[in-house]
């Protein structure tokens, strides 16, 4: 077999990366300033139609939401781009045989960097607000970044196949994560509250819900860490990037047919 | 398998399945699942067998449509084969299926060179060395740092060509990326597959210049009808493959010979004088208007005496301005449609060199030369071709399909078709 990694696929890995973010910004004005105005429109938004209506009273609310808002993000991101990867290079996969994992993995990174644009304002506004950063929440934090984007991309070997032969894929998906946002504990806390004592327990079941809390326990902004719960789902995620590179692998063979 | 084997294919089948609805919705999907049927199975390949060696360059010849493509794709590792096929490949392999696959035309030159070029399978410190070679064989130093989508086309490609040539790889698939770019640019393409000849290098090369894979390939293949039907000598194949076109241009040629057959009846003598034309290939950009035969008493005929001298004057009209060479090419044929001689305005001792032309002139060739054909009906044809100094760098702009038929006569009877004069001699040995 092959090397798995070797220089040329690093250096393809990086051609694209580099290419997608250069066009995503390109002949725009305020370029790089749309990954930050998206998710600080969606945050002024919501901090004040839910102040108008919520009686729940949060501990540091503003980054509570502001957090929920970027890593909800940075999750549908991954999924939507890697959903989409095979399609949007499918003039390059039916004329060279490149490796095809390539291209999911470049889609995938290009939400990585704009998680990593947004996490550098969300700093900027702890040290404002003169919290304490703690070393070992921001390891816990970059460690939860690792499980979403491996989780991602194990479901994204999958999808970006099946969206190739159906693309009623991209609209299901999108309606899923948008409905999903509603579901998950973003601009809300679940408490008995909000919901009755079924609809709390079904959200609270919501593992995206659950890893969002997660990653503002990391920053200390609210709950506990649970670190044996998420090593618990980075062995899935784990799993899954497997169980998908299988598929993949199996499944690739085909793909150009399916144009 | 055989280890001087580049390329091995065995038993190598390819079915598409045509969907006249195409599955691309969840609808559709489930309307199909009640109503199948509706999709058809086409064989684009049908049990191909082949080995090719380290080092071979082989031409891959066959019609629009014919599975060539489909085959280089197979090899590319772009389709897989049905089951039951293999496919094996030693070394390296690159597929120029299409040049520049990749291109952002937001992006620079030398943005392009990295992208296309990783995508290729090189790596960036290898195109970090390669970058001056690469801008220089593509003459595109002073626009490097331009966006391609403000390049003309000509130079989109020449940039191309020249990423896709510095691979450094020990199996090369090109599919017909000799047409590209002008005839310098065309001339300077063929030396680096020349070179590549000379590194043995194995190439499997698509094309449909004949000239070309008669040129530069050692072996050819003939796919027709989705099936390997000819493998063997470039001459051999490549006339079987016009042989395929002469066979489906049947029809036009009737209308050609009719025309031929009513002009022979008004002008019932062979003294035909300047002969007006009527089936061609091309004629864009440049046009052999008339031609002439004339036999070595001086008159204008298309009777011709074996071993004497005979001229003939060609006039071509340009359509175009240009300082290239204006190469007119004379082939002769027998009866039964084999090639008997080529001659060539460039095949001179001291070759013709044209002089340049603007829209609108016309050039008169004449050429006179003895006549090496036995007494028999034979068959003429012109081409003119637009080129450099010497073939193979050149584009046909005006062929002229319509053989003109010479009647050759001798006083005496001969045998064969070519005319020799002997000298013999005879000594009584005793």
């Amino acid at each position: 077999m092959a090397k798995i990694i070797d220089r040329a696929k690093i250096d393809l890995l990086n051609e694209l990366v580099k290419t997608s973010f250069k066009m995503r910004y390109q002949n725009s004005i305020l370029g790089i300033l749309w990954v930050l105005i998206k998710p600080y429109a969606t945050f002024l938004v919501m901090y004040f139609v839910w102040s108008k209506i919520s009686s729940q009273s949060i501990e540091n609310y503003p980054l509570y939401l502001l957090i929920g808002i970027v890593f909800y993000t940075y999750f549908n991101e991954l999924a939507i781009l890697g959903q989409m990867s095979l399609l949007e290079r499918a003039h390059i996969i039916l004329k060279v045989n490149f490796p095809r994992q390539i291209a999911i993995i470049s889609a995938l990174f290009s939400g990585v960097i704009n998680l990593f644009i947004n996490l550098i304002f969300i700093f900027i506004i702890l040290v404002l607000q003169g919290k304490e950063i703690n070393p070992m929440g921001i390891l816990y934090v970059l460690f939860l970044t690792l499980i979403i984007f491996l989780f991602n991309l194990g479901l994204s070997f999958f999808t970006s196949i099946l969206t190739v032969r159906f693309r009623d894929l991209k609209n299901i998906f999108e309606l899923a994560f948008f409905l999903l946002f509603w579901a998950t504990p973003i601009m809300y806390v679940v408490d008995n509250s909000l919901f009755d004592s079924f609809t709390a327990k079904i959200i609270r079941f919501n593992p995206i819900g659950i890893i969002l809390n997660q990653v503002r326990a990391g920053f200390g902004i609210y709950g506990d860490i649970n670190l044996p719960l998420m090593l618990a789902y980075f062995a899935v995620s784990v799993l899954i990037v497997i169980l998908g590179w299988i598929y993949f692998n199996y499944k690739v063979k085909q793909i150009a047919e399916f144009f | 398998m055989n280890k001087d084997n580049a390329i091995t294919i065995q038993n190598v089948s390819k079915t598409f399945l045509l969907r006249d609805d195409k599955k691309e919705t969840l609808r559709s999907l489930f309307s199909s699942f009640f109503n199948q049927g509706k999709s058809r199975h086409f064989k684009a390949l049908k049990n191909i067998s082949f080995e090719i060696k380290k080092g071979e360059f082989v031409g891959v010849v066959g019609k629009n449509g014919s599975g060539k493509s489909t085959l280089l794709k197979i090899i590319a590792g772009i389709y897989s084969p049905d089951k039951g096929g293999k496919v094996k490949i030693n070394g390296k392999l690159v597929p120029f299926l299409e040049l520049g696959v990749g291109f952002n035309p937001e992006l620079s030159g030398k943005e392009n060179i990295y992208l296309n070029g990783t995508i290729l399978g090189m790596t960036k410190k290898f195109l970090d060395n390669k970058l001056n070679d690469i801008i220089d064989f593509a003459e595109l130093r002073e626009f490097i740092d331009t966006p391609v989508k403000n390049y003309s086309s000509g130079m989109v490609v020449r940039l191309a060509f020249s990423i896709a040539i510095q691979t450094d790889a020990d199996v090369f698939l090109l599919d017909e990326i000799l047409a590209v770019g002008d005839l310098a640019f065309q001339k300077k393409s063929f030396e680096v597959i020349k070179r590549l000849k000379q590194e043995q290098k194995t190439i499997l090369f698509v094309s449909h210049s004949m000239q070309a894979v008669r040129d530069l390939c050692d072996r050819a293949i003939l796919i027709d009808h989705h099936e390997l039907v000819e493998d063997g000598k470039p001459d051999k194949v490549t006339y079987i493959y016009e042989q395929l076109f002469q066979e489906t241009e049947g029809t036009s040629k009737k209308d050609v010979k009719g025309k031929e057959k009513k002009e022979k009846k008004n002008d019932n003598t062979t003294e035909v004088g300047a002969h007006e034309l009527s089936y061609t290939i091309g004629g864009e950009k440049a046009e052999i208007i008339s031609y002439e035969f004339i036999d070595h008493t001086g008159k204008s005929t298309l009777k011709l005496e074996s071993n004497q001298n005979f001229k003939f004057k060609v006039k071509v009209k340009s359509n175009i301005d240009t300082n290239n060479q204006m190469i007119l090419g004379v082939m002769i044929k027998d009866d039964i449609n084999h090639q008997l001689y080529g001659l060539h305005s460039t095949y001179n001792l001291k070759p013709l060199k044209t002089p340049p032309v603007k829209i609108g002139n016309i050039l008169e060739y004449e050429c006179e030369a003895n006549l090496p054909l036995n007494p028999g009906i034979y068959y003429v044809s012109f081409v003119i071709s637009e080129g450099l100094d010497y073939p193979p760098y050149y584009q046909d702009l005006h062929q002229l399909a319509n053989f003109e038929k010479i009647d050759v006569y001798y006083k005496q009877v001969r045998w064969g078709k070519v005319f020799v004069e002997p000298q013999f001699t005879v000594t009584k040995l005793d």
